[in-house]
């Protein structure tokens, strides 16, 4: 979005949210967290860390019958998290705009992007992560969607610029990314699928290079990957037991800027998670995913975890992981690589 | 130790011995608001409305509820809910602990246009890992709020039988019932809407 009418909205959003209209009225809710760590893994050493403490304030203003615009951030105060590792977890700040009931809400600022689990799944507290990162390489973009309900389904279409928050559009090229689901009620247990699509230009993280194996993980400037995706996902919650999964797939376009060469090649990738409550405070958690970006190539990167969540009351959760990371055929990465992370998550 | 470590350790400790004394949140997230506006009023619109709660509220809504409220249950959300720019009533969230974690409550009232009278038109269950899932939500345990108000004992055992499998279940859900409607009445109902 052009900087100037950027300037022009936000000018705008000011005035209305400063000097509220007679028919309106502001609300202001104010959360934040904290999230403390202690982390070993196999290539770095032992310590402590603070990855984030971050300030979440919503201001809505509501009119005589109905909220007319909400504004949200997501403000990372303080903490060690850096760089793409970031990225992904912080920088929601966004706009929603309410156009009435059986019409599309409109979002528009930074937002996560609703492709597979993401639409729905909020992973950022998590310390076991999904397949976003190694797929799209992005969590949270810069863009306009419209969301709703259509009869029984639930909708998303989002236009972006494809490079991540806080970054301008450097390629002029969008990204196109809309999902829809269902929930089904089948006796005593729910069953959610959705169905999304992805298309355009997106970073490039070389495979074992990912910010879900590496905290310093780097997108590869000289490249760009074009891709045309689509993923199956679904959330079946049986009792204690929750299952995830997404099913990823589609065509991989490699650019190589300096010479313009372009390696291309069908990509498939898969995540499973399955937790169970053993308790009103204690649940266990174990996932399995692998990605296969270029089907004609060796390479592929698979991880498996097991870790435990113990929530000490609604506004404390402990959470353990241990993480093993495996990389096939990859020249300049470890062969495989271990974690263990314990996270103290704080929410006032 | 390292200076940073003992500042992790001593924050740790914080986190997990001071603030579980300041326990269990009421603020809920609405997940479904539309769905819900529409299935349960036929209704519209809504919009959000937070009230503080003053010390002065405070102690009239423990007093109702025969306990205390949470520390952090210094704020209330309610959605009042319009259907051609008609109030029909008013929407609040619940999120408590039940015997396999976290369960959300959707209460949805009716009551007169000013907010007074109110009474439960719906309850709903958004989220939750019981394995009593289907007796919680079954029509024959939700069913028995309709029209209750906070002049009702809402009490497992009193006027509410618990659900099949889950007596802490079926009594963490009727607090929340009673819980919400007197925070209505003692902060929402007095309003000039």
């Amino acid at each position: 979005m052009p900087r100037l009418l950027s300037a022009v909205i936000l000018s705008l959003l000011f005035l209305v949210f400063a000097f509220q209209p007679a028919f309106a009225a502001l609300q202001a809710e104010f959360g934040s967290a904290l999230y403390f760590r202690y982390s070993d893994s196999s290539d770095m050493d032992p310590g402590f860390d603070l990855p984030g403490i971050e300030l979440n304030p919503r201001f809505t203003l509501s009119g005589d019958a109905g909220d007319l615009l909400t504004l949200a951030f997501q403000i990372f105060a303080n903490g060690t998290m850096h760089g793409t590792m970031k990225d992904l977890h912080y920088g929601n700040a966004y706009l929603i705009i309410p156009t009435g009931l059986d019409k599309p809400t409109i979002k528009l600022g930074q937002q996560v992007l609703p492709f597979g689990q993401l639409a729905e799944y909020d992973t950022h507290a998590q310390i076991i992560q999904n397949l976003y990162a190694k797929t799209i390489g992005l969590r949270i973009d810069t863009g306009i969607s419209l969301y709703g309900l259509a009869g029984a389904y639930d909708y998303w279409l989002m236009i972006s610029n494809g490079n991540g928050p806080n970054r301008a559009d450097s390629d002029n090229n969008k990204l196109i990314t809309a999902r829809i689901a269902r929930k089904f009620i089948l006796g005593s247990s729910d069953l959610k699928v959705g169905f999304s699509g992805l298309r355009g230009n997106l970073p490039y993280f070389k495979p074992g290079h990912d910010a879900i194996q590496a905290m310093h993980a780097a997108r590869a400037s000289d490249y760009f990957e074009a891709k045309t995706l689509v993923a199956l996902d679904a959330e079946l919650s049986f009792g204690p037991f929750l299952f995830r999964g997404e099913l990823v797939t589609g065509r991989n376009k490699l650019h190589h800027i300096p010479t313009g060469s372009v390696t291309e090649g069908n990509a498939l990738g898969y995540y499973t998670e399955v937790r169970y409550a053993l308790s009103d405070s204690l649940e266990l958690i174990g996932k399995y995913d692998s990605w296969k970006p270029y089907d004609h190539r060796q390479e592929r990167v698979t991880s498996n975890a097991l870790g435990l969540n113990y929530s000490i009351n609604k506004n404390v959760e402990l959470q353990l992981a241990a993480e093993r990371f495996d990389n096939h055929n990859i020249a300049d990465a470890p062969k495989h690589r271990e974690s263990y992370t314990l996270q103290v998550s704080v929410y006032f | 130790m390292n200076r940073h470590a003992m500042i992790f350790v001593l924050a740790m400790l914080a986190g997990v011995f001071i603030i579980p004394a300041i326990a269990d949140a009421g603020l809920c997230v609405w997940r479904l608001p539309d769905r819900d506006i529409k299935e349960i009023y036929g209704a519209d619109s809504y919009k959000t409305i937070l009230v503080d709660v003053s010390p002065a509220h405070k102690e009239q809504i423990e007093q109702r509820l025969g306990a205390k409220l949470d520390p952090d249950e210094s704020q209330f959300r309610f959605w009042p809910v319009y259907k051609k720019g008609v109030r029909v009533g008013t929407v609040s969230t619940h999120l408590t602990k039940a015997d396999y974690g976290a369960i959300e409550v959707v209460i949805a009232l009716e009551h007169e246009v000013n907010g007074k009278n109110a009474r439960v038109k719906e309850i709903r269950i958004q989220r939750d890992r019981e394995k009593a899932r289907k007796a919680i939500r079954s029509a024959e345990f939700l069913g028995q709020f309709t029209g209750k108000t906070s002049k009702d004992p809402l009490e497992v055992g009193k006027d509410i039988r618990p659900a099949d499998g889950t007596k802490r279940t079926s009594h963490a859900i009727a607090f929340s019932v009673k819980k919400q409607l007197i925070a209505f009445e003692v902060l929402m109902a007095s309003q000039a809407d």
